[in-house]
C-alpha cells in the first residue's frame, strides 16, 4: 500500500514535469498564435492588441499557470484551425483512436499467448521456425504497405471492406466495430509480432529452470508443467511489455490513421502540427505522454501485485 | 526381488551429428528399504544416471537400456502417461539447486500438494490434503508449517527450501527416493540434519534411497552399498567400501545399517545463546530529544561448545555492537543473551592491541591487573586463589602459553613487535580463565606470515583450555580457514552462510 502511494506521489512529479516541459517547449518556438489568428496582412497593432487580450505577454510562469488551471478542468483553449474547444475536439478524435486501440490489444493478446506458447513448444522446431519467421516478416513490414495490401485484398477482390468507410459509434456501433477491425489488424501486426517472439523467448528461458525439472519430477506431464508453472513465470516479465504496447497503441497511429482515413488522434496531430494549431498539439503531446507515464505506473503497481518476489 | 533393476543403461546426445556417448553400460539395482550410496566425481554422469531413471532428462538426451525393472514392470518400454503416474508417486527426487528447485510464483502450501492432486486427485478432500501436506513439512522439521503454506519460496533459507523439497518428494510415500546432490549446497550443520532425515524416512517408512554424492565419507556414512562411477562408467568393485558387499537383508548388512545409523556425532551442546536480540543506540540530540539508531534487528546466533563460529560483515554492520551486547557493555533493546552456567564472564581479544593496552604498565603488571579483575568479576577472593599459585606464577605461565618468553612481563607494550603485542592481548583475555573468547578481526592488523601463527596459537589454545571462540572479521578468507560455522551479519540481521 505504502509502494502505491509512492508510486502516485512519483506519478504526479513526472507530470507535473511534463506539462511544464510541454508548455516551456511550446511558448519557445517561432511563431505566436496571434499572428496565426490575424492572418500575415494584419497590422502590427491589431495583433499586439489581440496578444494582449489572449495574456500572451505575461510572464511565462503565469502563463504557466493559467495553463495549468485550464488543463486541471479540462480548459485546453481553442483550437485556432477549427476554433472549437481542445478537449472537445480530442475527446471527438479519440473515439476512433479508442475503437482502433481495444481492436488491436484484443487481438494481440488474445493470438500473442497461444502463439508464443506454440512456438516454444519445440523450440527451433518446424513450427517454432514457422511462426519465427512470420513474427520477422511482421515486425519489418511497413505499415502503410500492410494497410494498402489488406485495403486491396479486402476491399478491392473480397469486397468485404469498404475503404474510407468510418462511422462513428453514436451512429452505428456495429458499423463503427467492424469497420475498424481491419486498421485494427494493421496497427497490431507488429506489436503482435514483438509481444509474440518476446513471450516464446520468455517461455523458454524459463523451460530450462531448475523449477521445471521439479514439476516433471512430480508427475506434471509437459502440458500441465506449461500451464500450472511456466506460464505465469514467464507471463511476469511480459507486462511491463505489454504496458509499452498499451501506451503506444493509445497515443494514435499517424499511419495507419493517414492510410484509413480515419478522423483519429495521430490524424488530427499531422493536421494540427502542419496548420501550426499550438494549443491541440501541446494537448496531444501532454495526453501521450501522461498515456505513457500512466501505464507504466499501473504496470510497476501490477507487477508488484503478481509477482511475489518483489515484496 | 530388487525393488530397482537397471540393466545396461546408455545415455547419448546428438554432438553436431555425431552420437556422443555420456552413460555407458551402467548397471546396477536397489533393493527395498535399501540405501545405494552413487559417487564419482563432477561430470561423472551421476544426475544423468538418476534422472534417466524415472526417465526424466529432455528429449535430447537418447537413453537406452536393457532393461529398466521397477516394482517388476518394465520403465523402459513405458509410454509417457504411464511414467507421470510413476513420477511423484513411486519414485520421487530431490535435488541438489534447493535455491532454484522450487517455482519462485507459487506458494509453498501449493507445490506441496500437488503430487496429492496429481496421484491421487478427488479421491482425497482439501482438508485431508492441508492436513497430509503439513504433516509432511513437519515430518521434515520444518517449524511452523501452517505458516509456510502460503508463505513463498524466496522468503526461506536454502535449508528450508531443501527441507521442503523432501517434504514435497515424501508426501505420496514413494517406494524409492532419488536424492541427488541434496546436501551439497547447504552448510555442515543443515547437511547433517538432512542426513538424519533420509535415515529417519527410512526407518519410517521403508523408502529406498538412492543417494548420490561427490562425497565419498559422507555416501560411506550413510549408505549399505556403495557404488562408484567414473566416466560414464560403472567402476567394478571400487564400490565395494568394506571387504565386502553386504545387502540391507543379510545379518551383516543389517549391523552396518545399525552402525550406519549410530554413527552420529554428540549433540553439540550450546554455551550462549543470543535469541531475537534488537539494539539500537539512543543519543540526545542538541534540542534535546532522543534520537534512535537501530543497529541490531532480532539478532540469532547460538555457539556450541569447543567450535570457533565466524562472524563476517561489513564494517558499520553492527559486529562490534554485537560483541559490547554478548559481554555486556550494552543492554539489548530486546531479546536476549543466554550464558551456559560455567561459561560465564567472556573475554575479547581486540584488533588494535596497541591501544587496547596501557602503555605505561609493564606487561607483567597489565596481565595481573587483568586477573584481578577477572576475580573480582567471578567473585573469588584474591586469597583463595593464590593459595594454589601466586600472581606471578599466573602470568609467566600465561606469557608461555601465549608462546612468549618470561622476559617479556618487565617490557612495556612499545618495545614489543606487533605480533608479540598481539600474543599479550590474547594472553590478557585468557588470564582470567574464560571458557568463551570473543576474537574481534584479531590478525587484521598483521602481515600475512604472523597471522598464520596467531591463527595456529588460536587454535592450539582452544583444544588445550577447552574454549569456544567468537571470530569476528571482514575477511573471508581467514574466517574460512578458522571456523567451524559462519553467520553473516548484514543490516544488523543475521544468517547463517553455507559453505
Ligand atoms: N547436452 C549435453 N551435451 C553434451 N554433454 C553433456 C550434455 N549434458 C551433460 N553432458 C555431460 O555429461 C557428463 C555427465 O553429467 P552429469 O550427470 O550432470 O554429471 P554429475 O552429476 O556426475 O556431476 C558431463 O561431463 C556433462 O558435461
Ligand atoms: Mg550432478
Amino acid at each position: 500500500m505504502r509502494y502505491v502511494g509512492k508510486k502516485l506521489i512519483a506519478l504526479l512529479v513526472t507530470l507535473a514535469a511534463i506539462s511544464f516541459v510541454t508548455f516551456f517547449a511550446f511558448t519557445i518556438i517561432p511563431g505566436d498564435a496571434a499572428t496565426n489568428i490575424m492572418g500575415m496582412d494584419a497590422t502590427e497593432e491589431e495583433i499586439e492588441a489581440l496578444r494582449e487580450a489572449m495574456g500572451l505577454n505575461d510572464n511565462i510562469f503565469v502563463r504557466y499557470g493559467r495553463w495549468l488551471l485550464g488543463v486541471l478542468r479540462f480548459d485546453l483553449g481553442t483550437s485556432l484551425q477549427y476554433s472549437i474547444g481542445v478537449s472537445e475536439l480530442i475527446g471527438g478524435r479519440l473515439k476512433a483512436t479508442a475503437g482502433l486501440a481495444f481492436e488491436s490489444l484484443l487481438i494481440i493478446l488474445v493470438l500473442a499467448v497461444p502463439l508464443g506458447l506454440l512456438s516454444a513448444l519445440k523450440p527451433n522446431g518446424a513450427l517454432d521456425n514457422c511462426i519465427t519467421t512470420l513474427t520477422q516478416v511482421g515486425m519489418a513490414v511497413p505499415q502503410f504497405f500492410l494497410g494498402i495490401m489488406l485495403t486491396y485484398v479486402l476491399g478491392v477482390l473480397l469486397h468485404v471492406f469498404r475503404m474510407g468507410g468510418y462511422v462513428s459509434p453514436g451512429d452505428n456501433f456495429g458499423a463503427y466495430i467492424s469497420f475498424l477491425f481491419v486498421p485494427a489488424i494493421t496497427v497490431a501486426v507488429p506489436k503482435l509480432s514483438m509481444m509474440t517472439k518476446y513471450l516464446r523467448d520468455c517461455i523458454v528461458a524459463e523451460k530450462r529452470k531448475d523449477y521445471v525439472r521439479t514439476a516433471k519430477a512430480k508427475g506434471n506431464d509437459a502440458a500441465r508443467v506449461l500451464s500450472h508453472h511456466i506460464l505465469k513465470n514467464a507471463l511476469i516479465p511480459s507486462l511491463t511489455f505489454f504496458a509499452m504496447i498499451v501506451a503506444d497503441v493509445f497515443a494514435g497511429s499517424i499511419v495507419c490513421e493517414q492510410v484509413f482515413s480515419i478522423p483519429g488522434v495521430g490524424r488530427l496531430l499531422i493536421a494540427s502540427i502542419s496548420n501550426r494549431d499550438f494549443p491541440v498539439v501541446s494537448a496531444i503531446v501532454l495526453y501521450t505522454a501522461a498515456l505513457v507515464v500512466v501505464t507504466n505506473t499501473l504496470a510497476d503497481i501490477l507487477y508488484r501485485a503478481v509477482d511475489p518476489r518483489v515484496n | 526381488m530388487a525393488l530397482l533393476e537397471i540393466k545396461n543403461m546408455n545415455i547419448s546426445v546428438d554432438a553436431g551429428g555425431m552420437e556422443k556417448r555420456l552413460v555407458q553400460d551402467v548397471s546396477f539395482e536397489v533393493s527395498e528399504g535399501e540405501i545405494l550410496g552413487l559417487v564419482g566425481s563432477s561430470g561423472s554422469g551421476k544426475s544423468l544416471t538418476s534422472m534417466a531413471i524415472a526417465r526424466i532428462l529432455s528429449d535430447d538426451y537418447k537413453v537406452t537400456f536393457e532393461e529398466a525393472l521397477f516394482m517388476e514392470k518394465r520403465l523402459d518400454l513405458m509410454s509417457e502417461k504411464e511414467l507421470c503416474d510413476i513420477r511423484g508417486k513411486e519414485i520421487a527426487y530431490v535435488f541438489q539447486e534447493p535455491m532454484t528447485s522450487l517455482n519462485p510464483v507459487v506458494t509453498i502450501g501449493k507445490q506441496a500438494e500437488e503430487p496429492l492432486i496429481l496421484h491421487f486427485g478427488k479421491t482425497i478432500t482439501k482438508e485431508e490434503r492441508r492436513k497430509t501436506v503439513i504433516d509432511a513439512l513437519k515430518d521434515a522439521g520444518l517449524d511452523d508449517p501452517e505458516g509456510l503454506l502460503d508463505t513463498y519460496p524466496h522468503r526461506l533459507s536454502g535449508g528450508q527450501r531443501q527441507r521442503v523439497m523432501i517434504a514435497m518428494a515424501m508426501i505420496t510415500k514413494p517406494k524409492l527416493l532419488v536424492a541427488d546432490e541434496i546436501t551439497t549446497a547447504l552448510d555442515v550443520d543443515t547437511r547433517n540434519r538432512v542426513i538424519d532425515l533420509l535415515k529417519h524416512y527410512r526407518e519410517t517408512y521403508g523408502v529406498s534411497i538412492i543417494f548420490i554424492s561427490h562425497d565419498r565419507k559422507l555416501v560411506d556414512n550413510l549408505a549399505d552399498r556403495v557404488i562408484t562411477i567414473s566416466n560414464g562408467k560403472i567402476l567394478e568393485n571400487a564400490g565395494l567400501s568394506d571387504d565386502d558387499m553386504p545387502s540391507p537383508t543379510t545379518e551383516k548388512g543389517r549391523t552396518r545399517q545399525k552402525r550406519a545409523g549410530g554413527l552420529d556425532k554428540p549433540v553439540p551442546e550450546p554455551v550462549l545463546t543470543v535469541k531475537d536480540m534488537s539494539f539500537s543506540y539512543k543519543d540526545k540530540n542538541i534540542f534535546g530529544k532522543t534520537e534512535i539508531t537501530p543497529v541490531l534487528k532480532n539478532v540469532n546466533l547460538t555457539l556450541f561448545k569447543g567450535e570457533t563460529l565466524g562472524i563476517v560483515g561489513k564494517s558499520g554492520s553492527g559486529k562490534s555492537t554485537l560483541v559490547k551486547v554478548i559481554c555486556g557493555l550494552q543492554t539489548a533493546d530486546k531479546g536476549e543473551v543466554t550464558i551456559k552456567e560455567g561459561y560465564e564472564d567472556p573475554q575479547m581479544v581486540f584488533q588494535d592491541p596497541y591501544s587496547s593496552l596501557n602503555p605505561a604498565k609493564t606487561i607483567g603488571k597489565i596481565l595481573k591487573e587483568s586477573l584481578i579483575l577477572g576475580l573480582k568479576r567471578k567473585g573469588i577472593k584474591p586469597s583463595d586463589y593464590t593459595r594454589t599459585k601466586s600472581y606471578g606464577q599466573a602470568v609467566m605461565e600465561m606469557l608461555k602459553n601465549v608462546g612468549l618468553s618470561s622476559e617479556i612481563a618487565f617490557r612495556r607494550v612499545r618495545e614489543l613487535s606487533g605480533g608479540q603485542r598481539q600474543r599479550i592481548a590474547i594472553a590478557t583475555a585468557l588470564i582470567s580463565e574464560p571458557k568463551i573468547v570473543i576474537l574481534d578481526e584479531p590478525v587484521s592488523a598483521i602481515d600475512a606470515d604472523l597471522c598464520d601463527q596467531v591463527l595456529e596459537l588460536l587454535s592450539s589454545l582452544r583444544e588445550k583450555f577447552g574454549l569456544s571462540y567468537i571470530f569476528i572479521s571482514h575477511d573471508p578468507e581467514v574466517i574460512n580457514r578458522t571456523c567451524d560455522r559462519v553467520m553473516v551479519i548484514e543490516d544488523g540481521e543475521t544468517r547463517e552462510r553455507k559453505k
